[in-house]
């Protein structure tokens, strides 16, 4: 069975410049449908505005689309009452591209990892301590970390904050939208690199969305190129990246950098 | 044969006092710009890139202050410039673009407002000359009806478009430096190609010095003519760009290359920390704690450069090991 699936899933926004305008419609995603099994990393690739994050939306329940069904384990997420809902929510966590904004500046990092430990499991405070210091030991920081706050960290330090919440309740699919695209390169690798591991480690799929197919193809198994809303192109084994013929796909190819110094 | 340079920095070091400590971001920088020419700054966060770029404006936080050093555009010092001084130089002379452009503009003012008090605050033109200018330079940066563009605001356009704004600003004043601080970062892959090809058109179109700032080696290949690699302060490797990338000397640079991926799916191995101190009061070698060819010899290396080559300067005692063999 597939850990997801979607189904013609549809998304417009109304948007107007100004009070007295007409309201104009943005179809933000259009008609997409995909598969995901488990175990895997998808990538989703495509420019700024072509439709990815507002699709990781959907699937994470935070957009209700207008057309379509996303069902998550066999179940559709936008037809449950919330109790179910809660149930299927645990299995579903997601990494955000700012890491500064996705923490509460006013928790500790203890506080901030046992969130979601706290909304569904009763521990007693000596083993959520304890669940907390190895959680934090998975994604190497310092288990004595726990008692300062996120203004005491860099970027880097954060996100690996942020992997560790999601991974608190062991859930089957993390969506990662754009994680590694505010880092410097150095940390992008090392963040990549953890996540490739605790992928094996925990059997975790990925979604993986981002802008830079470097970064995809680093760490995807298959992949999914997106235009104005629409998949252009889709590809199962990454081996094969460059054939892909979609223009779109052609174009983010070419917009690689080449790591020598052109000679201009 | 070499110009005379328009800005040389010299032995600059910037201190940062916090409620627990004196950091020392910046310590020993040292590098000259020349006009058409592009000098890239390379190097992790933290490792005081940014701070060596707002100096030279003096648009430090009030918390950091330059403890030693001089930073001379042309004949003058700007460190003991006064407010009005700097404000003639900042724009006119030396231009600044900030790594987010959604930040740097003000989001209640139209674009034309923004070019418009830009462009009137050093040149004595009219609003109506102004407009005039400002749609030939945003046609210049390759900008779709830019008649359009100066009645929008900047939340309605992209990022990458509103970076060229910003850099068509910059240009209207006709700038001698640009200081381009990490300005694809927030871009994605085919903006940030665009940004680059801007960039290295006025280059040779306007013989402007670029100050290249980034984290990405890839993006400072692209322009740099030299590059120098800064680490926990210092600058730690500094050449000529094919050099550099030919013979990478410093065991930081050769990290670097190696954290390049392009289309690779191989295991990259990093597992170094990243974090450094900026406190280090022993002055020892900033990298020491990562190194992977450390021994007894570098705790008594006193950080002074070692001239590889002519023109290739690299901060670690074992290359003058290598060359005494």
């Amino acid at each position: 069975m597939s850990i997801l699936v979607l189904k013609n899933i549809k998304k417009t926004y109304l948007l107007r410049n100004s009070v007295f305008e007409k309201r104009k419609s943005i179809e933000a995603v259009k008609n997409i449908s995909l598969t995901l099994e488990h175990g895997v990393c998808l990538g989703i690739v495509g420019e700024s505005g072509s439709g990815k994050s507002t699709l990781g939306k959907i699937i994470l329940g935070l957009e209700k689309p207008d057309q379509g069904e996303v069902c998550f384990l066999g179940k559709n997420l936008h037809n449950l009452n919330s109790k179910e809902l809660k149930e299927l929510r645990q299995n579903l966590q997601v990494v955000f591209q700012d890491c500064y904004s996705a923490v509460n500046p006013r928790l500790t990092i203890g506080e901030i990892i046992a969130e979601p430990i706290r909304n569904y499991k009763r521990l007693s405070s000596v083993e959520e301590e304890n669940q907390v210091q190895q959680l934090l030991k998975k994604v190497g920081l310092s288990p004595e970390d726990v008692h300062k706050y996120p203004s005491q960290f860099s970027g880097g330090q954060l996100q690996r904050i942020n992997i560790a919440r999601a991974i608190a309740l062991k859930p089957k699919l993390i969506i990662l939208d754009e994680a590694v695209s505010a880092l410097d390169a150095l940390v992008q690798i090392q963040i990549l690199n953890l996540l490739a591991q605790l992928k094996e480690e925990f059997q975790l799929s990925y979604l993986f969305i981002s802008h830079d197919i470097q970064a995809v193809n680093y760490i995807a198994d298959c992949l999914v190129v997106m235009h104005q809303g629409e998949v252009v192109e889709s590809l199962d084994d990454m081996e094969q990246l460059e054939q892909l013929e979609h223009p779109v796909s052609k174009k983010l190819l070419s917009s690689i950098l080449p790591p020598f110094p052109k000679l201009f | 044969m070499r110009q005379q340079p328009i800005l040389t920095v010299n032995n600059l070091n910037i201190s940062v006092s916090t409620p627990l400590a004196v950091a020392q971001p910046v310590r020993e920088v040292s590098f000259t710009l020349q006009s058409g020419k592009v000098l890239g700054i390379v190097g992790e966060s933290g490792s005081g890139k940014t701070l060596t770029c707002l100096s030279i404006l003096s648009l430090l936080p009030e918390n950091a202050k330059v403890e030693l050093g001089n930073i001379n555009f042309r004949n003058q010092n700007l460190l003991e410039c006064s407010e009005e001084e700097i404000r003639q130089v900042r724009g006119k002379e030396i231009a600044i673009i900030m790594q987010n452009p959604m930040i740097a503009f003000n989001p209640v003012r139209t674009i034309e407002s923004h070019f418009i008090e830009t462009i009137r605050t050093h040149l004595p033109i009219t609003k109506r000359q102004a407009k005039i200018m400002a749609v030939e330079y945003l046609e210049k940066m390759d900008l779709p009806n830019p008649r359009t563009v100066l009645k929008q605001y900047p939340f309605q356009l992209s990022g990458g478009m509103l970076q060229r704004v910003m850099i068509a600003i910059t240009m209207s004043l006709n700038p001698s430096i640009i200081i381009a601080d990490e300005p694809t970062t927030a871009l994605d892959a085919t903006n940030q190609l665009q940004v680059l090809q801007q960039l290295d058109k006025l280059k040779k179109e306007y013989n402007t010095g670029i100050l290249l700032v980034s984290h990405d080696l890839r993006v400072v290949a692209q322009l740099a003519d030299e590059v120098a690699v800064m680490y926990g302060g210092y600058i730690v490797e500094q050449a000529p760009v094919l050099e550099l990338y030919n013979h990478p000397k410093h065991p930081y640079t050769r990290v670097l290359f190696e954290s390049r991926f392009g289309l690779t799916r191989k295991k990259i191995q990093n597992d170094s920390p990243s974090s450094t101190s900026s406190i280090n009061k022993e002055n020892k070698c900033p990298y020491l704690d990562r190194c992977e060819d450390a021994d007894h010899t570098c705790t008594n290396y006193n950080l002074e450069f070692v001239e590889f080559q002519k023109d290739h300067l690299v901060r670690c005692v074992k290359v003058l090991e290598s060359i005494g063999d």
